[in-house]
């Protein structure tokens, strides 16, 4: 009976997917067969978004390896710093640092000089790219390097193996870490939207997701077109997702109960004030100059009154109510898991997987041409926007909520159940307790994606309910910085004042109970 | 208290996703909008009539696109915008009603200005493409579209993306037509770009680059000048070349419209053209409120010039319009760049 419930929610599951993401995909990745659309053209935007991406990845793959290196070996104020602002890159909406580029060489002076030419062509595009991609190739190499063991270090040290062959055994070691660095860096870079849709509007540089906004958003409208463009930019996710997998297995590591990771170790002074120039370069080009431009800007005067005002707020509602949905799926997945109905299992995994390499530019795609039609007529929809970023960030939060889940004893839920505790107090008072924690923090991330998410809000935001990411590239578009500006920092705010309502909320939920007196 | 907690959010986010999902009311009319006045021309509407019209206020490329995507299931009832080439666009699509009645009291241009099929109703124009300097600048005023081509105005003159700003493709076709027409008007836009033409997303964008130096002509629509010239920086003056193309604001209906809708919207369209309707769209809206009327009925704002004193030029909308994809994929592709 167990496994019947099981199986049924998986079924459930699965359908949802089939109907969310399958069907829309291959609705989008057919459209040229059925249409006959010659792919002839349109190879301009593949091919230097290619260039860019590899580029940048060949920039970002060693420097995150370098980070990466650091902030697991390295302890200090460095180290930690360097930390924060890998994740303050990795959150920071990449429209937004493109926005506080923008005002800055928006004065004519500057914008004339070489620096202002550089940016507004290829130069800016590769600079913005490779801050974007820095955290991703840093992650991932931090995640193979928490994995290494402390012996071949222990080893060299007692052996007395000199500096420069600890460094190319080393290299060695890190080499499999940088090449899926490396990969990561090229499909995120090819997937972006935000900077394109910004700088490379205005700098005239063809890249291939704004073209395929291009063909599905402006006039003239060409589906199919869009579609082969789609199709290479799935290739190219699949190429290099390919040599990631291979990269990963290349580099697999031993894990065993003797295994003792590295001790953390306070660098030299000067390897030390050396990482601290480097972090405080990407702190100061990815977060803080951005970001006190757009303060500046935001305190002139506006032109008119404030445009896309509800915008915040909306898209506030949008992300709290998505991140519900997503957490929701992503907990139900992690559940169905966990009871064991494995052949649907295998299938959502598959989907998790495919969903993850989807960029959510095409899933948009594929829902304005799945769901508007007599059976399904979703498009134009609030509905169909707030299942767009669930499908989108759904493996997110799968992600964030799978090693709390998994860690959840489920001998403490059957030994509750022994003594007879109701199902709503193992449910708030012991599960959710032991959960709160790492749900709050996945709750907040997904729920900054969303509200900052561009991709598919530009595709499928119903006419009249503009979110925050299209008002603010609109006003970019429009050379109107100030309310962009405002904008921008209105959002932040709002989402600061979520966080803040949240932990205040988990801190009371948290709380230890007062013993009562016996 | 713990539950407390966890009931009260879980109440608030049903109630935002109430708020957020509850639907919109379905009686009444939906417009879609890319004109400034529609708002204040809604609610007016509304008043005088009983008959609720909920505004949804998009860019012009914007609504065609969105028109477009929605294809023949409309959210829509009412379509309002600028080009005629465009409703041409979407009419060979199958998307528009025909047969709708043109004004009483049209004027000459007015009557060049109807379809053959009633697809669209003109109900005003602007100019396609005008030039916009400052009066302080040293660079001598242009008077026709070939000048352009000069060598005084090279690196200097900035224009809109006609793929992203709708109103600029009959401004592109102007110019090519004047050139001699597609495709060998191509030369001239191709001596523009030798001639170091700029291309800027839209009006606002390009209107901003003239004010921060970096270009010292602009060539944009002339409400979008005229606005620009005598609310928001007098040191702008507007430049109307010879020829200056006729750009009609324009309303289509979706295919399929009937009923009632089809009975309100026509009333919507006989109130935008009533003096009553024209005295708002001159006095409620902004930049868009600068345009010259189509029927006897009503005069333009005092700022435009009178027509008798510009060389108006007409595009012939069906040829035009069914040359816009071909048209916008070749300047995406050699003068912008950034084509795909």
């Amino acid at each position: 009976m167990k496994f019947g419930a099981a199986g049924l929610r998986a079924a459930i599951m699965a359908g949802l997917i089939a109907t969310f993401f399958v069907y829309p995909l291959v609705r989008l990745l057919v459209m040229p067969f059925l249409s006959g659309h010659g792919a002839a053209g349109n190879w301009p935007a593949f091919v230097v978004s290619l260039l860019l991406s590899v580029g940048t990845a060949i920039i970002a793959a060693p420097l995150g390896a370098v980070f990466a290196l650091f902030t697991t070996m390295a302890e200090g104020p460095v180290a930690r710093a360097a930390t924060l602002t890998l994740w303050g890159l990795f959150l920071t909406p990449s429209y937004m640092l493109t926005t506080g580029w923008m005002i800055i060489f928006s004065s004519h002076a500057l914008r004339a000089t070489l620096a202002g030419q550089a940016f507004f062509g290829v130069g800016g595009l590769l600079m913005l790219y490779v801050v974007k991609a820095l955290p991703f190739s840093a992650l991932v190499a931090r995640a193979t390097l928490a994995a290494a063991d402390s012996a071949p270090a222990e080893a060299a040290a007692i052996h007395g193996v000199p500096f420069i062959l600890r460094v190319r055994i080393g290299l060695r070691l890190l080499a499999p870490s940088i090449a899926v660095g490396f990969a990561i860096a090229v499909i995120e870079t090819m997937q972006e939207f935000g900077i394109p849709a910004t700088l490379g509007v205005t700098s005239h540089v063809p890249i291939l997701t704004y073209a395929i906004y291009q063909h599905l958003a402006e006039t003239p409208t060409d589906f199919a077109g869009a579609s082969i463009l789609c199709w290479r930019l799935i290739a190219v996710a699949a190429v290099f997702g390919g040599l990631a997998m291979a990269c990963r297995r290349q580099g697999a590591a031993i894990q065993h109960g003797r295994m003792r990771p590295p001790a953390r170790q306070r660098p030299t002074l000067r390897r030390e004030l050396a990482f601290a120039a480097l972090t405080g370069l990407f702190a100061l080009v990815g977060i803080v100059i951005p970001v006190v431009a757009l303060f500046v800007r935001a305190l002139q005067p506006l032109a008119a009154s404030m445009p896309h005002a509800g915008a915040v707020l909306r898209s506030l509602g949008f992300g709290m109510v998505g991140a519900t949905m997503s957490l929701g799926v992503a907990v139900l997945i992690l559940r169905l898991r966990a009871a064991g109905a494995r052949r649907m299992i295998a299938v959502l995994d598959v989907a998790l997987v495919a969903n993850m390499a989807v960029p959510g530019l095409v899933l948009g795609a594929g829902y304005i041409v799945a769901f508007n039609n007599d059976f399904l007529p979703l498009y134009g929809s609030r509905l169909l926007l707030l299942i767009g970023y669930t499908a989108g960030m759904a493996p997110l939060a799968l992600r964030m909520m799978q090693g709390a889940l998994d860690d959840l004893d489920p001998n403490l839920v059957a030994a509750a159940r022994l003594h007879g505790l109701p199902r709503l107090t193992r449910l708030v008072d012991i599960e959710g307790m032991l959960l709160i924690r790492p749900f709050t923090y996945a709750y907040l991330l997904v729920a900054a994606a969303i509200m900052f998410e561009l991709p598919v809000s530009e595709l499928l935001y119903p006419p009249g309910a503009t979110p925050l990411g299209v008002a603010i590239v609109t006003l970019d578009q429009m050379s109107d910085y100030a309310a962009s500006a405002r904008l921008a920092l209105f959002g932040l705010a709002a989402m600061a004042g979520l966080a803040l309502v949240l932990a205040a909320g988990v801190t009371l939920l948290a709380a230890p109970r007062r013993l009562r007196p016996a | 208290m713990r539950r407390l907690i966890a009931a009260g959010f879980g109440v608030a986010i049903i109630v935002i996703a109430a708020v957020l999902l509850w639907p919109a009311s379905t009686a009444g009319l939906v417009l879609y909008a890319a004109l400034d006045y529609a708002p204040a021309m809604g609610k007016a509407f509304t008043k005088k009539t009983g008959i609720p019209v909920r505004v949804i206020r998009l860019s012009t490329g914007a609504l065609l696109a969105r028109i477009t995507a929605e294809g023949h299931h409309p959210d829509w009832d009412i379509g309002w915008f600028d080009g005629a080439t465009a409703a041409v666009s979407l009419d060979q699509a199958g998307l528009l009603a025909h047969g709708l009645r043109p004004p009483v009291q049209l004027t000459a241009t007015g009557r060049s200005m109807l379809p053959p099929d009633g697809a669209y109703v003109p109900t005003g124009f602007t100019l396609a493409g005008v030039f916009v300097m400052n009066k302080s600048s040293t660079l001598p005023p242009p008077t026709t579209w070939d000048d352009l081509a000069a060598p005084p105005y090279h690196g200097v003159v900035g224009m809109n993306d006609p793929a992203i700003s709708g109103p600029t493709y009959p401004a592109l076709a102007g110019m090519l037509k004047h050139a001699g027409g597609w495709p060998q008007g191509k030369g001239f836009i191709t001596a523009l770009k030798a001639n170091g033409l700029q291309v800027f997303a839209k009006n606002d964008a390009t209107l901003a680059a003239l004010r921060n130096g970096t270009i010292k002509l602009a060539i944009v629509q002339s409400s979008a000048a005229v606005n620009a010239a005598n609310n928001i920086d007098h040191d702008l003056t507007v430049i109307y070349p010879r020829p200056a193309y006729v750009l009609p604001n324009v309303i289509v209906l979706p295919k399929g419209l009937h009923g009632r809708a089809l009975r309100e919207a026509k009333a919507f369209i006989a109130f935008a053209e009533s003096p009553a309707g024209q005295a708002i769209r001159k006095h409620e809206g902004e930049g868009d409120s600068y345009y010259w009327p189509v029927t006897a009925r009503s005069a333009p704002r005092h700022a435009l010039p009178a027509l008798t004193t510009l060389d108006l030029a007409t595009l012939d909308a069906t040829r035009w319009g069914a040359r816009e994809k071909s048209v916008l994929a070749w300047f995406a592709h050699a003068i912008d760049g950034a084509g795909s």
